[in-house]
C-alpha cells in the first residue's frame, strides 16, 4: 500500500502514531545516551536498559488518565519518559545530581514523578506490587475512578508478593492492571528455568480475573489491547493480568555480559524492533518520509544531548542534604 | 557531524583496557549494535558494540595498545570521506579532559555529619601492663581533677581496686599521710588518629615554591649529637642480667617511635592537597642487601616493647636477606631509620623514602672530649643523628624539636623500657 | 480521670483519630468482625464500617505493601499485626519501601503509616512467637520506634503516631493489654521522642520500656528496702531517644542499669549504653549494666523460659553491682 495516504493504520490516526513514535525514540536515545555515559563512568551502580521494550510502556500509558497511578521495577526510565517525565531530570538523576527527579538520591532504579503519580522504580524484585494495589485501594476509598498500572518483569512471577497482591486485588475489587513485561530472562535465568507455568495469562484464572497475552513488540497490538483492558478495569473495578511478550536487547544491567543467550536470538528480535516497525508503517502510509524521519531523529537526539549536558553541568547534592528527607516531620530533641 | 568513540568502561572496576582487535575496518559502515572491537578489561575480553552509527572514518588506537577509559579510540562520520582534521584535535582535547577530570575525589565529610568514630582505648591503657594501669571510674577522675587530687594517690574500693567517687570523696575529707605514685608517664598523650589536615594557603605556597626549586622533594637536614653512654650502659646491663641482646638499632627504632608519637607531624606524608598524619607509627628499617636496599617495617612500633621490636627486626632482616618479605612487610611505612653506625660512619644524610616525610640517618658512636656538668673535661661517646625532612610537610623547628625529643629518649633509655 | 485497661486506651486513640481524620483507616487480621485478636479494635467496625476497618487475609507482605501504596497516594493507614512476629514476612515492605521512600524519592513521597501490634514474649509461646523487634526496626533510618509502658502513655503516643507523617513502628505487649491505670480525660498527645521519669531516685537510673517497666517498678520497691533509691526512666520512644532526659538523670545518679526484653546482642540497650558512654562518660561512677534476654531462642519449658527472660531478681542484682553493693 506504499504511497497511499490512509486515515488511520490499524486503528491509529497519524497524529497519535507519530506522537507515540516520538516517545519511543526519546526512550531509545535516552537509554543509549545513558549507556554511553555509564561507559564513561559518569553513571555508576546499576543501569537497567529499557531498549527493546519501548512499545510496552508507550502503548500502555497512552491510556493513563491523570488520576491513575503507575509503578514499576528498577527498569523504570522508559515508563518515566513515556509518562512525560523530563529527560533532563531523568539524566541528572542517573548522574547523581541534585537536579535529578529524586534529587540524586534515588539513582537509576528509583525514578519518581509526583505529577504523574509515578510511584517509583523499585529495587527489590516484586517490591512494587504493594504500592500499586495500595494506589488502587485509595482510588476506591476516595471514589476517584482511577486505576493502577503495575509493571513488573517475568522474574517477579516467582515472588510471593505477586500472588499476595493478585489475591488481595481480586478479593477486594481493586482496579489494578498487572502488566508482566516478559523479556524472558530474570537476570541470567531463562524463565523456563524459573517459572513453573510460563503461560502468564493463565495465572489469572487462579484468582478469578481476566488474563490477556499481548505481543509486546507490536505497538499497535499493545495500544489496542490495553485500551480495552484499561476501560474494563476502570468500569468494573476488577483487576486484570496482562502478559506482554517482549525482549531487552541489552543485558539485565550493564554489568551483565549476556553470555546466556545467543547473538542470533538478540538479532532476531531486533528485526521485530518496535521503532523499526513503526517507522516502516509511517513511511508506507506516506505519513512520514525518509527526510522527515531523519530530521525527527536528529531533533530528538539533540534533545537528549541537551539532557546529558544539563546533567553534566548540574551540581551534586549539597552535603547538607545527606540527612535531609529521612523524615517529613521533625520530632524529638535532635 | 563526526562522533567520537571512547575506550568504554566494560567492567565496574575497569580503569584501562587493551584494544585486542578491531572487528571493523576504516571505511566500513557501523550500525548501532555492530561489534566494533574486542577489549581486554581487567577481568576478561569483551566485544564492544557500537552505540552510534556512521562510517568508521579513523582508527585512533591501534590494536594491541593500552588505553585508559574515555581515551579516544576512533572516529565515526556521517559520510564516508568527511574531513575530520579539526574535529580530531577537539575530540582529543575533550577526551583528555574527561581523562583528567575522571573521578572527582570524594570531599571529606564535615565532622558534624561524619558518623561517630569508635572510641579507642587510651594510649595509656594500651601501653602499660595490668598492674601499672590505674583503674578509676570516669566520674572519680573528674571529681579528683576538680579537687586537685592526683587520682593515683587514691586507694580504690571498687572491683579490682577501681577508684570510684566515694574513694575520692573520702580522700578529700581525710587524705593519707603519704602520697601515692604520680600520674603514669605519657598519660597526657592525645589519642592516635589518622587525620587529613587541609592545607593552609601558606602551606600551599611553601609546597609550590619548594617544589619548583628542586623539582622533587625539597629536603633539608638537621643534625644533633647524642650522648651514647647511657645507651651503651643499658645494653651492657641487659646483657649482664637476663641476657637480652638488644642492638643500638633496636633502641633507635623504639626511640624514634617514642618521638614520633610526641611529634605526629613528623609521622606524615605529603599528598599534594593535604598532609596525612598517620595514626600508626610504622617504622621502616633500612637493610642493605647484596644488590640493593629494602626497608622492612616494624608496625605499631610505638606500642611494642623494646624486646618485641628487637625480636621482630631480627626476623624481618632474616626474611629480607632470604628475599622472603611479603609486600605488606616492606610497603606503607610511615618513617624510616637508616643506620650506618656499624660501618664506622660518622654522619650522613639518607634520602627520603616517598611518600614518607622524613628519614633518620644514624652515625656511629665516636669518642669526644666534652665538659661535664661540673665543668670537668671528660671523654664521652657521642653519636650523630640526622633527620632529612620533606620541607613541604615539616618545618625546621619541628624537625629540631623531634630530634631533641629523640635525643632525650636515647640519653634516658629507661623511658623506652615499657 | 478514668481508670482503663491499656487495650481500651489504645482503642480510644484509634477511635478519636479515625473520627478526627477520615483518611485514617485500620487493616489487619481479625481487626473487624472478630473485634481484634486482643480486642484493641473492639467496636470499631460497628462505628466506622467495613470501608475503614478492614479484615485482611493472612497476607502480611500483601497488605503491608498495600498500606505503603495507599500512604503514597494520601491515605493514613494503621496496620495491625496480630503479633509483631508476623511482621517478619512483611519486612521488605516496612524497610525497603516505607522507611526509604521519602529519601529515595528525593522528598516526593512521605509514608504516614503506623505499624502496630503486640511485641515480645507472650506466656509459653515458645521460639517463633516471642521476638522483640525494636532493635531490628530501630536500626534503619526512616522509621520511628515507640513502645508504651502504661495506658496513659499508650493513648497519647498512639495518637501522636497516627498524626506523624512518617512511618512509626508502635510496639505493644500482650501481657500489658490488661494493665489498668488512670488516663487523662479528653484529647492529649505525647510527642514522639519524649521520655518520662516514672519514679524519681538518686542512686541509680534504671532505663526500661514496655513490660520491662512493670518489672523495674517492682525492683525499685525491693531496692528501696535495701536503702537504694532507684530512678525509673522510660524512654517511651526508642528512636529517636530522649538523650537530654537520659543525660539529666545520669548526671544525678552516675549509675545506669538498662533493662530490655529483647536479646542482649545488638539490643536497643546496647545503643543507649553507647550513647551514654559517648556523651556522659565523665559522669559514670560504674560501668553500665544491662539486663536482657539471653542468647538462645525462647524455650517452651517454664523454668527455661524464666531463665531466658529478664526478671525482678536480675534487675535487683544488676543494681547492686553498679552501686557497689554486691
Amino acid at each position: 500500500m506504499a504511497g497511499v495516504k490512509k486515515e488511520q493504520t490499524r486503528s491509529l490516526p497519524r497524529e497519535k502514531l507519530v506522537a507515540m513514535y516520538e516517545k519511543m525514540l526519546v526512550i531509545r536515545y535516552f537509554e543509549e545516551a545513558s549507556i554511553k555515559a555509564y561507559q564513561q563512568k559518569k553513571i555508576a551502580g546499576f543501569l537497567h536498559s529499557y531498549i527493546g521494550q519501548e512499545a510496552v510502556g508507550v502503548g500502555t500509558l497512552e491510556h493513563k488518565l491523570p488520576q491513575d497511578a503507575v509503578v514499576t521495577s528498577y527498569r523504570c526510565h522508559g515508563l518515566y519518559l513515556a509518562l512525560g517525565g523530563s529527560p533532563r531530570e531523568g539524566m541528572a538523576e542517573l548522574f547523581g545530581k541534585v537536579t535529578g527527579c529524586a534529587r540524586g538520591k534515588g539513582g537509576s532504579m528509583h525514578f519518581f514523578s509526583q505529577p504523574h503519580n509515578f510511584l517509583g522504580g523499585h529495587g527489590i524484585v516484586g517490591g512494587q506490587f504493594g504500592a500499586g494495589i495500595g494506589a488502587a485501594f485509595k482510588s476506591n476509598y476516595d471514589e476517584d475512578n482511577a486505576v493502577s498500572f503495575i509493571f513488573f518483569g517475568d522474574g517477579a512471577l516467582a515472588q510471593g508478593s505477586f500472588h499476595e497482591s493478585l489475591n488481595l486485588a481480586a478479593l477486594w475489587d481493586l482496579p489494578a492492571i498487572f502488566i508482566c513485561e516478559d523479556n524472558q530472562y530474570g537476570m541470567g535465568t531463562a524463565n523456563t528455568r524459573a517459572i513453573a507455568n510460563t503461560d502468564v495469562a493463565s495465572k489469572a484464572e487462579g484468582y478469578g480475573i481476566k488474563g490477556t497475552t499481548v505481543n509486546g513488540m507490536d505497538l499497535f497490538e499493545v495500544h489496542e489491547t490495553m485500551r480495552h483492558v484499561a476501560h474494563e478495569t476502570r468500569a468494573t473495578r476488577r483487576p486484570a493480568l496482562v502478559h506482554m511478550k517482549t525482549y531487552r536487547y541489552f543485558g539485565h544491567s550493564l554489568s551483565d555480559a549476556g553470555l546466556y543467550r545467543s547473538k542470533d536470538e538478540v538479532d532476531a528480535y531486533k528485526q521485530k524492533d518496535p521503532i523499526l516497525t513503526v517507522s516502516q508503517e509511517l513511511r508506507e502510509n506516506g505519513w512520514m518520509g525518509e527526510d522527515e524521519n531523519k530530521n525527527l531523529q536528529k531533533k530528538i537526539r539533540a534533545h537528549i544531548q541537551d539532557a546529558v549536558d544539563f546533567a553534566d553541568e548540574s551540581p551534586e547534592p549539597p552535603l547538607e542534604e545527606l540527612t535531609q528527607q529521612v523524615f517529613r516531620d521533625s520530632v524529638g530533641s535532635d | 557531524m563526526p562522533t567520537s568513540v571512547l575506550m568504554p568502561s566494560l567492567s565496574p572496576t575497569m580503569e584501562e583496557g587493551v584494544l585486542a582487535k578491531w572487528l571493523v575496518k576504516e571505511g566500513d559502515f557501523v550500525k548501532q549494535g555492530t561489534l566494533l572491537c574486542s577489549v581486554e578489561t581487567d577481568k576478561t575480553t569483551v566485544d564492544y558494540e557500537s552505540m552510534d552509527e556512521g562510517f568508521l572514518r579513523k582508527i585512533v588506537l591501534p590494536e594491541k595498545t593500552q588505553a585508559k577509559v574515555n581515551q579516544l579510540i576512533a572516529v565515526l562520520t556521517e559520510t564516508k570521506d568527511e574531513d575530520i582534521g579539526e574535529f580530531l584535535q577537539k575530540a582529543q582535547e575533550k577526551s583528555q579532559k574527561l581523562l583528567t577530570a575522571k573521578i572527582a575525589p570524594v570531599a571529606p565529610v564535615p565532622s558534624a555529619l561524619a558518623p561517630p568514630i569508635l572510641s579507642t582505648r587510651s594510649p595509656e591503657d594500651r601501653r602499660s601492663g595490668e598492674e601499672r594501669r590505674l583503674k578509676a571510674s570516669p566520674l572519680a577522675r573528674k571529681v579528683a581533677v576538680e579537687a586537685g587530687i592526683p587520682i593515683g594517690a587514691v586507694q580504690g574500693s571498687g572491683p579490682s581496686g577501681r577508684v570510684i567517687r566515694r574513694d575520692v570523696e573520702a580522700f578529700k575529707t581525710n587524705p593519707p599521710a603519704t602520697e601515692g605514685p604520680g600520674v603514669a608517664f605519657g598519660a597526657q598523650l592525645p589519642p592516635a588518629v589518622t587525620q587529613d589536615i587541609p592545607l593552609s594557603m601558606m602551606r600551599r605556597t611553601i609546597a609550590r615554591r619548594l617544589l619548583e626549586s628542586t623539582q622533587s622533594i625539597p629536603v633539608f637536614a638537621v643534625t644533633l649529637k647524642v650522648d651514647a653512654e647511657p645507651l651503651n650502659e643499658l645494653r651492657s646491663q641487659l646483657k649482664r642480667g637476663p641476657g637480652y641482646k638488644v642492638s643500638v638499632n633496636d633502641i633507635i627504632v623504639k626511640a624514634s617511635a617514642f618521638a614520633l608519637r610526641r611529634h605526629p607531624a613528623v609521622n606524615s606524608s605529603f599528598h599534594g592537597e593535604f598532609i596525612r598524619q598517620h595514626g600508626n607509627v610504622d617504622v621502616g628499617v633500612a637493610v642493605s642487601l647484596d644488590g640493593g636496599l629494602i626497608t622492612p617495617i616494624v608496625k605499631h612500633a610505638d606500642q611494642k616493647s623494646l624486646w618485641n621490636i628487637s625480636e621482630e627486626v631480627k626476623a624481618l632482616v632474616a626474611k629480607a636477606r632470604a628475599g622472603k618479605l611479603a609486600p605488606d612487610e616492606y610497603q606503607g611505612g610511615t618513617f624510616t631509620v637508616s643506620n650506618l653506625g656499624m660501618y664506622g660512619v660518622d654522619e650522613f644524610t639518607a634520602i627520603i623514602n616517598p611518600p614518607q616525610a622524613a628519614i633518620l640517618s644514624v652515625g656511629g658512636a665516636q669518642p669526644e672530649i666534652a665538659l661535664d656538668a661540673q665543668g670537668i673535661p671528660r671523654q664521652k661517646s657521642v653519636m650523630k643523628i640526622t633527620l632529612n625532612a620533606d620541607h613541604r610537610a615539616i618545618d625546621g623547628a619541628l624537625a629540631a624539636q623531634f630530634l631533641s625529643t629523640l635525643k632525650s629518649a636515647l640519653e634516658n633509655p629507661a623511658w623506652l623500657l615499657f | 480521670m478514668a481508670v482503663v485497661e491499656m487495650r481500651e486506651a489504645l482503642n480510644q486513640a484509634l477511635k478519636e483519630e479515625m473520627t478526627r481524620d477520615e483518611k485514617v483507616f485500620i487493616l489487619g487480621e481479625e481487626v473487624a468482625e472478630y473485634n481484634g485478636a486482643y480486642k484493641v479494635t473492639k467496636g470499631l467496625l460497628d462505628h466506622f464500617g467495613p470501608k475503614r476497618v478492614i479484615d485482611t487475609p493472612i497476607s502480611e507482605s500483601g497488605f503491608t505493601g498495600l498500606a505503603v501504596g495507599a500512604a503514597m497516594m494520601g491515605l493514613r493507614p494503621v496496620v495491625e499485626y496480630m503479633s509483631f512476629n508476623f511482621s517478619l514476612v512483611a519486612m521488605d515492605q516496612i524497610i525497603s519501601n516505607a522507611s526509604k521512600m521519602l529519601y529515595m524519592s528525593g522528598g516526593l513521597y512521605h509514608i504516614p503509616i503506623v505499624f502496630r501490634g503486640p511485641n515480645g514474649a507472650g506466656p509459653r509461646v515458645s521460639s517463633q512467637h516471642s521476638h522483640n523487634m525494636e532493635s531490628v526496626y530501630a536500626h534503619f533510618p526512616g522509621i520511628h520506634v515507640l513502645s508504651p509502658s502504661c495506658p496513659a502513655d499508650a493513648k497519647g503516643m498512639l495518637k501522636a503516631a497516627i498524626r506523624c507523617n512518617d512511618p512509626v513502628v508502635f510496639l505493644e505487649n500482650e501481657l500489658n493489654y490488661g494493665l489498668k491505670e488512670e488516663i487523662p480525660d479528653g484529647d492529649y498527645l505525647i510527642p514522639i521522642g519524649k521520655g518520662d521519669i516514672k519514679r524519681a531516685g538518686n542512686d541509680v537510673t534504671i532505663i526500661a520500656w514496655s513490660r520491662m517497666m512493670t518489672l523495674a517498678k517492682q525492683a525499685a520497691a525491693e531496692l528501696e528496702k535495701e536503702g537504694i533509691s532507684a530512678e525509673l526512666l522510660d524512654p517511651r520512644t526508642l528512636k529517636p531517644l530522649d538523650m537530654p532526659l537520659i543525660a539529666e538523670s545520669v548526671k544525678k545518679t552516675n549509675r545506669v542499669v538498662i533493662v530490655e526484653e529483647g536479646h542482649f546482642f545488638s539490643g536497643v540497650g546496647a545503643q543507649i549504653a553507647d550513647s551514654i558512654y559517648t556523651q556522659m562518660f565523665d559522669y559514670l561512677d560504674a560501668p553500665i549494666a544491662r539486663v536482657a534476654q539471653s542468647e538462645n531462642p525462647m524455650p517452651y519449658a517454664a523454668n527455661l523460659e524464666a531463665a531466658t527472660l529478664p526478671s525482678v531478681a536480675k534487675i535487683v542484682q544488676a543494681v547492686r553491682q553498679v552501686t557497689y553493693r554486691s
